[in-house]
Parts: structure tokens; sequence; C-alpha cells
């Protein structure tokens, strides 16, 4: 053991200095509600990149569960008044036990069949949110309460900031843990070769099926925390581009790479934001930026800079 | 029931061949460059965008479908060009993003060159219904039947007995070893995005007159069509063609019998019950996988 | 060790310093210029793109439309307006945020915009808590039901445009419908709508079927609603590209069963889409779509006309129903701000409520008459339509797609003709107001020429509805302490 220096707790007190810098910056509720977009997109991508980056299963449908976690916190404390801890945690149940049951199946799938795969569960239960308008209200959505906990409810931008931020560092402490167990070797090795994997005597299915359950489940938790600090939810938030625009906030960021997941999803939430005021070209300026980044920065934006902060250093 | 029955499969079966010939486009793509072109559906829109315009500017319809191929070739050439030609050697994921980044990028382009609004275009002959056996058919439906079975033989002639053809087979087979045989692996790639989006635009051009045309018609037409490819089994263009028609008969059918509310939930149901017992698509080798 | 992690730590340092960078970039971003007369902000999120386009895209060029006209005849109370628009599509996230920055980063002073229900449900805790007045371009009554202090909404419910559909149905004798809606928020709702107002009004839906977003294909549907047992109309829910298809297939088929549509169908671009098929469908619309047709001493002739000759030359687009909305909404809000002789947030919104004969309405069901504009949806089930029948409407030969087919026809042909239902309504006279229309007889619109095989009878009610102020309740007349 090193002391306190590990590379992970020093990425670890950055993330934080950072969370607990920006406040400085964010003039006002606006800019509070970017960073907390950012934080929750981020938790996502911090689940979806163990699964992308470190398992190489691709899940074109995690907006599915995202929506899910969103849905079940708003039917649950909305309709049936449930506490919302508790149907924050009932959700991430539902969503952890539906994944694992599809898991199997799905993960037999290989490389685009498992996209093939992944998208069409995500198609279908966007599907079921839009035609259930008596559960869900539909495609206008419906109504969320706030988010209370054991009496105390966070109001005001700040306070959310720092749930949503504290929630982060918690996600990427977690996902660093992960990475660096048996686990997350075991997840590599069935990346590199997964025939080399189950020749070695690891259970690589059992290994992907956990990885994408956690996946799942951050995703579940950041939705159902989105439905009570937006006090709304639509199925947008479960449609198949949601689901490629967080597959694109890891790669973006760089696979394999928490802290790019955390940067990606910076970078794609804030892009729309910055090109919000070019009306009409928006769409276009937004495909070209997307276009750009990966093709100058093939293996991410983190990966590639440390390549290049490493090359200068030579 | 039996009239029934024929209207549900007549209507599938046009949908079908759509779906067919953008998953056609999937797969050729594919076998070239191991790259899922997410603009594909970009390539339908812009087929009939550019047919709309061109004659709304006073082109008689046969020259404003040529050029409007021609349009969609030249796009697809300067995708493979500008966008995917530079990031060769990247991973999978990476080219599917950089796709998707087209295809937004194209449908904004559209927006500003064109319009939002939804437009029509004229069936190519006439729009009197034909009736067979108490169900019945457009003329535009026989028109996308007849020119889809006219463009997979076509298909079928060019890879089976054109030199470009077989080498494409080759390439898709095992580009080192095609490149080692003296085969220019990069003109291939050129050929099959142009191909692949001249396939495309025909595609948009034919269903314009049933479905009507808009910027953002190709959203769900490329969703559907790479669900087609994958279906029959990536890197099988015929296997495309059967996964197009599976997935447009199986639409029309549960919209007729079971329930129109899930018919793309049941369509995606089919297409995931398919790949669990097949997992290679229906006629897909393996070999599918990312590398 | 150390070294390495100081490495990872420079490393994550370099990141977070480009993100900071970003962040701050995003900052600056949209403080801009400084102008020189101070402008009156007018902020918007609008469906300009996505599913949503057909309402957003009218919406958002008539504003852009009008603001520069304003602009150009001096500004308001000798400030410039300015409108701040953003894309929100129909995602309900997007129009928190946008609705967040209009509010907190670009103060404006009030917001007109809003095209779903869905974006417009969403902020609405927002703009409530930020206090700025809010006027809604979004269809459902949920949106003023209950009253809110801060929000407005100019177009009537698609509640509203349902029950004229099936009191016209039932006029007619038809009470079994097959219903059929596509998957958009505006579907659903009208959707949801039809299978609630359906029994009370002695309607039968036999037959209940749906399609998907980007469907190129509705015969299947179609012939299963065909093939009901006893349907004996058609009625579809949606928008955009599939009315047109619809239609087509509708055709296709042969069906003979009179055929609805919604409000959503509402212009032009659905019957060219329809290419000759639309011929008979039947919707509710504004007078607006038909302002050819409506006779010069109409009080809604000089200004819907002056609106469509502007629209459609400067953007060579036919007008739609939606695009009205907004130009009430942006005129409503002008007019408050003219009251008020400032853009005093709570002085505007105290004039937005008190508008009274807005007769300068051209979209809006009830914009002429200031309780029925807040009214209509506060009311909720029991409101009373506020439409008359247009002797025909919809149809028209003016754009035609090719000569000679569809509606040419159908215009000299009275029994198979083109016809609406069109509502707004009416601007009129008090007088007249609790009195009921007969058919062919509303006032300012002109009597069929030839005959009025095509009208239908219906009942024009005016109504005292009860408005909030305060805590007085309004019906009608003065407001009275409750």
């Amino acid at each position: 053991m090193s002391g306190l220096w590990t590379p992970r707790r020093g990425g670890l007190i950055a993330l934080a200095s950072v969370i607990a810098v920006l406040p400085l910056f964010l003039q006002n509720a606006f800019h509070y509600d970017v960073a907390i977009l950012i934080g929750l997109n981020a938790i996502v991508c911090v689940g979806l990149n163990l699964l992308i980056g470190y398992a190489g299963q691709i899940s074109l449908g995690h907006a599915g569960f995202f929506a899910l976690g969103a849905y079940a916190s708003a039917i649950l404390t909305g309709e049936h008044d449930w506490p919302p801890l508790a149907a924050l945690l009932g959700g991430a149940l539902g969503v952890g036990l539906l994944s694992f049951v599809i898991a199997r199946p799905i993960l037999k799938l290989k490389g685009h069949y498992l996209a093939m795969g992944t998208l069409g569960m995500g198609i279908i239960i966007s599907i079921v949110l839009n035609q259930e308008v008596e559960l869900t209200g539909g495609p206008d959505g419906m109504p969320v309460p706030s988010f209370v906990l054991f009496g105390w409810k966070p109001a005001g931008e700040l306070t959310w900031y720092a749930l949503v931020g504290g929630l982060l560092l918690a996600t990427v402490w977690l996902a660093l843990n992960l990475i660096d167990s048996p686990v997350g070797r075991a997840l590599r090795a069935v990346h590199g070769s997964e025939t080399a994997a189950e020749v070695m005597g690891i259970d690589t299915t059992r290994y992907k099926v956990q990885v994408f359950v956690v996946s799942a489940v951050l995703a579940s938790l950041s939705g159902s925390l989105f439905a009570h600090y937006a006090g709304f939810i639509s199925p947008a938030e479960g449609e198949f581009f949601r689901s490629i625009e967080l597959v694109t906030m890891v790669v973006l960021g760089g696979m394999a790479s928490t802290f790019g997941a955390v940067v990606g999803a910076a970078i794609l939430t804030l892009v729309p934001q910055l090109l919000a005021a070019f009306h009409d070209y928006e769409m276009l300026l937004f495909g070209a930026v997307l276009m750009g980044m990966m093709i100058f920065l093939r293996k991410g934006l983190v990966p590639s800079l440390a390549q290049l902060l490493r090359e200068r250093r030579k | 029931m039996l009239a029934e029955f024929l209207q549900f499969l007549f209507s599938g079966v046009t949908v079908g061949a759509i779906y067919a010939l953008v998953g056609l486009g999937f797969s050729i793509i594919f076998n070239s460059s191991r790259v899922i072109n997410f603009a594909q559906g970009e390539f339908v829109m812009i087929g009939g965008m550019a047919t709309v315009f061109l004659m709304g500017g006073g082109l008689p319809m046969p020259l404003a479908i040529l050029l409007a191929i021609v349009i969609a070739t030249a796009v697809g050439i300067a995708l493979e060009r500008f966008a995917v030609e530079p990031a060769r050697g990247a991973s999978v994921v990476t080219l599917i993003i950089i796709t998707i980044g087209a295809s937004i990028f194209l449908r904004g382009a559209a927006q500003v060159i064109w319009d939002r609004n939804f437009h029509s275009m004229p069936p190519f002959t006439g729009d009197r219904p034909i009736e067979i056996a108490g169900a019945t058919i457009l003329p535009q439906g026989l028109w996308v039947l007849g020119c889809t079975l006219l463009i997979v033989v076509g298909l079928r002639v060019f890879f089976r007995h054109s030199l470009t053809g077989k080498a494409m087979l080759a390439a898709s087979y095992n580009p080192l070893a095609a490149q080692l045989a003296g085969i220019d692996t990069r003109r291939l790639l050129l050929i099959s995005f142009a191909l692949a989006s001249g396939l495309g635009a025909t595609a948009g051009i034919l269903i314009a007159p049933i479905a009507l045309t808009y910027a953002n018609v190709g959203v769900m037409l490329g969703l559907k069509g790479f669900s087609a490819a994958i279906v029959g089994g990536l890197g099988n263009p015929m296997g495309a063609i059967a996964g197009g028609l599976v997935v447009g008969i199986a639409e029309a059918m549960t919209a007729g019998y079971l329930s129109s509310a899930y018919k793309d939930a049941v369509a995606f149901v089919i297409i995931l019950a398919v790949l669990f017992f097949l997992p290679n698509g229906l006629f897909g080798r393996p070999g599918g996988e990312a590398p | 060790m150390i070294k390495r992690s100081i490495r990872v730590l420079r490393k994550t340092a370099t990141v977070a310093a480009a993100v900071a960078a970003v962040v701050v970039g995003a900052v600056g971003f949209g403080l801009g210029g400084v102008q020189a007369a101070e402008p009156i902000k007018i902020g918007t999120f609008l469906a300009v793109t996505g599913p949503a386009s057909f309402l957003g895209d009218p919406e958002l060029k008539t504003l852009e439309m009008y603001v520069e006209q304003v602009n150009a005849a001096g500004g308001v109370l000798g400030r410039p307006l300015e409108l701040v628009s953003y894309d929100a599509q129909h995602d309900a996230k997007k129009a928190v945020t946008f609705v967040k920055r209009l509010v907190e980063q670009d103060k404006v002073d009030l917001i007109v915009g809003g095209s779903t229900t869905g974006t417009t449900m969403a902020v609405i805790k927002l703009v409530e808590e930020a206090g700025v007045p809010f006027i809604s371009l979004a269809g459902a009554g949920v949106i003023v039901d209950p009253v809110k202090k801060w929000v407005f909404k100019t177009p009537h419910t698609d509640r509203v445009a349902v029950d004229k559909i099936f009191q016209d149905m039932k006029a007619r004798g038809l009470t079994k419908v097959g219903l059929f809606a596509g998957s958009g928020g505006f579907d659903k709702s009208c959707h949801k709508n039809a299978l609630e107002l359906a029994p009370g009004k002695g309607m039968t839906i036999v037959a209940d079927e749906s399609h998907g977003k980007g469907d190129t294909d509705m015969t299947a549907q179609l012939t299963k609603i065909k093939n009901a047992p006893g349907v004996q109309t058609l009625l579809y829910c949606g928008f955009g590209a599939p009315t047109s298809i619809v239609a087509k297939n509708y055709k296709q088929l042969g069906m003979t069963i009179p055929h609805y549509q919604t409000h959503g169908s509402a212009s032009m671009k659905f019957i060219q889409g329809a290419d000759g098929a639309a011929e008979g469908v039947r919707l509710p619309a504004a007078a607006l779509l038909v302002v050819d047709q409506l006779a010069d001493s109409h009080p809604q002739k000089q200004v819907a006309g002056a609106y469509k000759t502007a629209y459609e030359s400067r953007y060579n687009d036919s007008i739609s129903t939606f695009g009205g909305h907004a130009y009430d909404g942006l005129f409503i809000a002008v007019e408050a701000i003219k009251r008020a002789g400032s853009a005093d947030k709570e002085k505007v919104r105290a004039e937005i409520e008190k508008t009274n004969n807005f007769g300068e309405a051209i979209g809006s069901c009830s914009s002429r008459d200031g309780r029925l504009f807040r009214g209509l949806a506060a009311q909720g089930n029991r409101l009373k339509p506020t439409f008359c029948f247009l002797p025909h409407c919809g149809g028209g030969s003016r754009r035609g797609v090719r000569p000679g087919s569809g509606f040419r026809v159908a215009m000299d042909r009275p029994e198979r003709g083109a016809r609406g239902l069109v509502h707004p309504h009416p601007n009129l006279p008090p007088s007249r107001g609790k009195a009921s229309c007969p058919s062919g007889d509303c006032p300012g619109l002109r009597p069929r020429p030839g005959g009025g095989a095509a009208v239908d009878p219906v009942t024009l009610r005016r109504l005292p509805l009860p408005r909030r102020r305060g805590n007085k309740f309004c019906r009608g007349g003065p407001c009275r302490a409750r």
C-alpha cells in the first residue's frame, strides 16, 4: 500500500476539487442547472463506461433504464405516496432485476448484434412509456413530487448541486474500486479476449451480467434523481437518441477511462447549450462537432490528451 | 378474411421492400468497412427531398430522380472521403459515432437548405388502387416491389460476375488477403459508400409518393433498415432483403392481428427472438462481431 | 508510485481545467453585446425541430416576423422588442434548462412559447417561482386548470376540438367511431380525450388503432377499422405527414365512411400531401385558414388576411393555425405591455389577465374575450365550445397540387365538398353573446353560395366563464367577491 497518494485517490481528489470550486464560476440558476445535468449524465456514463470501456459490451439501450428509474420514482411517489427514497431504491431494485433477467440472453449476442439487441430493448421500453398513457401520462409526460429525505427537502440549485456532486464522487469511487478489484481484472480479460478469459477459467458471462446490472442500476438511480430534480418527466428521456447520446459521452471522453466518462458527459451536455444560439444551424453544427471530435480524438478526449502530454514529456 | 390477410401482406411487403433497400446499404458498407453507417437513413431523406425540390424547380420527374440519386451518391462519397476515411483504423464504436454525427449533420443541413415541412411527390404512374382478391395495392407499391426486385437481381449479377463485385466480396471476407491479392480496398470502400447511398436514395424516392418526405424521414427508416440488416445477418446483402421483408410483414401482421399500439414493439421482440435463437441473424455467418 | 499519482493528478487537473474553461466560456456566452435603448426581451422555447416541428416552425417564424415588424414601427413604449429563442424540440428536459436560461441568464421580461403540452407543463413550476408572465402555445387544458398566477395560453384545448367533432358526428347520425391515433403527444392527448368524451356524447368507439413514429403505411390499421362491425365514421388524431398518409390509405382501401381529422391536420400541407385524397375530410380549424372565404365585414378578415399575406410571401410557405397561436400570444403580450406602460412583470401579468376583446386575434379560439382566453381551460370538462361551422374550409382550390385534382373540383360540387368545422370564433357582438347561432348564420361568416348543403347545424354559444382574479370570481360581468 502506498499511503495517501494512489493514482485513484489523486484522481478522486482532483474531481472533488473541481466539484468544490466550480460554484465560484456558476453565476445563476441556469448555470447550476447545466452543472447538475452534467453530474446526472456523468453518473450514468461512469456506469456505462464499466460496460463499454471495461467489459467491451456495447449498449444502445441505457436511456431505457434511466427512464425506468425516473418513471418508477414519478409513479411510486406521485400515485402511490411512497417516500422518495423508497421509490428511488424500489426503482433501482426493479431495474436491477429486469436487467438481470434480460442480461443473460442479450449478452450472449456479440458486437453489432448486441448493439441491435440492446437497442431493441431500449425501444421497447420507450414504446411502453409512450403507450401506457394511464400510467405514464404518455408522450406529454407527468409531474414528479419533490424529493424529501427524512424530512429534509433539497431546495434550490446549490443543494441539488451538492447532492448530485456528492453522488457523482461516490459513483466514481465505486467504479474505480470495481476496476481494481478481481471483477475489474476479469472484465478487462473479457474485453481483451473472451475466449482466452474463458480458457483461464473466468466465468465471463457472470461478470458481464454483473457489470450490466451495475450500469443499469446506476442509470436508474440517476434517472430517479433527475425526475425529482426536474419535477417533470417525459418519455423523451428514454428515447433511442438519448441512449446514443450516453454512449457518445462515454466514447468521446475516452473508453476505459472513468474520468473520461465524466468529461464526456460534461462536454456533450455543454455543447448543445453553446450551440443553442445558432438556431437554424444548431443541428448542423452539432453533427459537425461530433464528427470532428471523433475523427481527431478517436480514442476519446482524456486518453488522447494524456497521450499528447506523455509525448510532450518525451 | 383472405382479403384482410392479403391487405396486411401487401402493406408489409411494400414497407418491407423499403426496409430491405435501406438494409442493403447497411450490409454493403459493413462488408467493405465493418462500419455500421447510421447515416444510411439520411440518404433516404436526401433522395426524396432532392427529387421534390428539383421537381419544384421545374425539372421533369425522371431527370429530378436521376439528379437526386447523383446528389445522394455524391454525399455518400463525401461522407466516406471526409469522415470515414480520416478515421480509418479507429475503433468500431468511434466509427459508429462518426456516422451518427454525420446523420445529425445531414439532417441539420437539410433543414437549412430545404425546410422542415413535409412534402408530397406525385406517384410515378397513376394513383388508382389495383384490386387483387379484395385487397388493394397502389401502382406505386408495385413500383417499389419491381424496383427492389430489379436491384436485387442487378446486385446479384454485380457481385457474382463483375470484377469489382467479386473484389468487394473478397474484401468482405478477408480485407488483408484481398489487399495482398492486389485489390485496392480503399477504392472499394468508396464504391461501397456510393452504392449504398445510391440505394438509400432510390428507396427514398420510391417511398416518397406513398409516405411523403421530410427532413426527419430517414430516422425511423434508417433504424428499421438496420434491424433488417441485422435480422438477415450482417454482411449478407441477400439476408438484408429477407430481413427487410420479415420486419415489414411482422409489423403489418402485428398491427392487423395483435395490437397496433405495440406494433413496433412486437416487431422488435421478433427481432430479439430471432437473435436469441440465431445469434448471427437468419443468414449471417459468424464474425459479424465487432473486431 | 507517488510519481505516477502526481501524473494522474496532473492529467486530471488538466482535464478539469479544460472543463472549467468550457464552463466559463459557456457562462460568458450570451452576455453578448450591450444595446443602446434597452429592449424588452421576449423569451421563447419552441419545438422548432424534431417530431413536433410542425408546431414550432410556424410559431417561431411568426414570432420573428412580427417582432421585426413591431420594431420597424418603433417598438413598444419606444423600446425595441428582442426575441430570445431556443429550440427545445419536444423534450421536457431541454425546455426546463432553456427556461432557466431565459429567466436567469437572458433575463427576459416575459415568455411566449412552449409548443407542446409536455414542455409547457415541465416549466410551469419554474415560471411560477420566478414570477415571469408566460403565455403558452400548447393545447391541453391542464396547463391553466387549475389556474396558475403567471400562466396563460392561447390555443383552444384539444378536448374542445374532439367535442366539436363528436357533435358534428352526432348531428349526422354517426355514433360508432373507428378511432385511429399516432403516437405523438398531440395524438395521444386527442385519443385520450376521444375515449373519455365518447360515452357522455353517446358515441361508441368500436375500433381503437394506432400507428408508430415515422410509419409509412397505415393500411393494416385502416383495414381493421374498415372491417370493424358497425363502424360508421373514422376519426384520426394526429399531425404531420401521417395525416396525409392516412387520407391516402383511406382512399386506397376504398373506404367510404365519413372521415374526420383534427386541427393537427389544419394546414394546406395536409391537403397538398394527400395529393387529392383529402377530399371530404372534415376537420376543425381556425378561421385564419379560410380567411379568403370570410366576408369583408368579418372582424378577423383584415388582420388574418394581412397575416396570411405577410407570412406566405415572406416564407413561401402556407399558414397554419399554430402560427396564429403565436401571433395571438405575441400581440396579447404587446398590448398588455402597452397598457401596463412598462415591462414590469407584475403589471404586465395583470394586464394580460385583463385582456378583453382582443380584436386582433387570428388563431385563438377565444382570444377576443379575455375571460374565455383565460377561462377556456379553467372550466375543463364543462366548457362549451365556441366554434361554429364554416360552410367549407380546409379544402379550397387555392393551392391545389395539381390543377384539376382534388379541391378545385370539390369547390364546385358542394355535396362532396371538402368541408370543415371551423372554429374560432367568432367575434360575436356582445349583444348576441348568449344567443345560439344556427347553421349558416354565424355572424361574420359568409353563407355558402349556392345553398348550405355543406353546412351543419351547430349551436354557437358564448359562455360566461368563471375566471379567478385574486380571490374573486368573475362570471361574465363585473367581478364580485365570492
